[in-house]
């Protein structure tokens, strides 16, 4: 397959789409905001589960009672739904926050999707159970 | 020109004509058959099922999702709806899946579940099968919200920004990893032992 010009992709656009999706050139700042704050949402998670495998107590107290705090069916659900919370709500904070604060900002995009893409990464290695066991509880 | 785009308009027309006469039918089918016989008669039927069936209909659109993110990222993709719908739906999918997911949980973890027989038996079943499962899978739902987020707030820019391309094509390559983990390690825990 022939890789396409961006003046190649454009005419086809403007013969095929009748100009639904135009250009915007935006500054690179929502889209960093909105990849960083995976990782962010990831590692607030991943040191939930750390220190909920370090302590009983502490997950079946304070982590469950988040997840009961606002999730239909937590107490079914167990602790698992204050994990998922934490996930959730450093998630979507942490993108309103860094899409205020970034929005208006051009970024070096290629190098914060790698700080994010590494943020994402680590979050993934932290909670696979061998590690998050060595880690934490031994 | 403007007769090609009438009569690709009429076309499309009539495939959405056909298309939700195609759903009348099926929505008819469905209920004249024996629905209960293909869902099982269970107290979580349902929930297990749409918790399957979304999670189905996710792995086809991740993969469609990292295929369009491919042609994205080398610079192939000439029509940004081509990586744009697969990206929504995927987003849309793994709400969906993630909430059906929560509610057959459950079950999972009430007193006489898959989860004291697996603790029982095989704790490493529950811990590395289960606890893994339910944690990557949460990723698809914000690397696919991300993904959608981006093509839809800088639209055409994405072709022509070369990081905006990779980012994208990245986010919708880790959709397919987190919703690929987790479907195996689902099929696996069914397959050990259903709900």
């Amino acid at each position: 397959m022939a890789t396409l010009t961006p003046e190649q992709i454009t005419a086809i656009q403007a013969d095929t789409r009748d100009g639904e999706m135009d250009s915007t050139t935006r500054p690179s700042g929502a889209a960093v905001a909105a990849m960083l704050s995976i990782g962010i949402g990831a590692l607030a998670m991943a040191i939930v589960v750390g220190a909920s495998d370090l302590s009983t107590s502490f997950q079946n107290g304070f982590v469950h009672s988040i997840g009961k705090a606002w999730m239909p069916g937590a107490q079914g659900i167990g602790p698992y739904s204050g994990k998922l919370t934490f996930f959730l709500v450093g998630w979507i904070l942490s993108w309103a926050i860094g899409h205020m604060l970034l929005k208006n900002r051009d970024l070096d995009l290629g190098k914060w999707a790698v700080v994010s893409f590494t943020l994402i990464s680590l979050g993934i290695l932290l909670i696979w159970p061998p590690i998050t066991q060595l880690i934490w509880v031994h | 020109m403007q007769r090609t785009v009438r009569a690709e308009r009429l076309g499309g027309g009539w495939v959405l004509a056909g298309g939700l006469l195609f759903l009348m039918i099926l929505g008819m089918a469905i209920l004249v058959s024996p629905v209960v016989v293909l869902l099982g008669d269970g107290a979580n039927a349902f929930a297990s099922a749409m918790h399957g069936m979304m999670a189905f209909l996710l792995m086809i659109t991740a993969t469609i999702g990292l295929y369009q993110g491919y042609r994205l990222f080398r610079g192939d993709l000439a029509d940004l709806h081509d990586v744009l719908l697969p990206s929504v739906v995927n987003a849309v999918l793994a709400l969906f899946t993630i909430v059906f997911g929560n509610w057959i949980y459950i079950p999972y973890r009430a007193p006489g579940g898959p989860r004291e027989l697996f603790l029982q038996s095989s704790p490493m079943v529950h811990s590395i099968f289960f606890e893994f499962k339910e944690y990557i899978a949460l990723f698809a739902l914000p690397l696919a919200v991300a993904a959608a987020f981006i093509l839809l707030y800088y639209k055409t820019d994405v072709l022509h920004r070369p990081w905006l391309r990779y980012s994208v094509a990245v986010l919708l390559g880790l959709v397919f990893f987190a919703v690929m983990v987790a479907f195996g390690l689902g099929a696996a825990i069914t397959k050990l032992q259903a709900a």
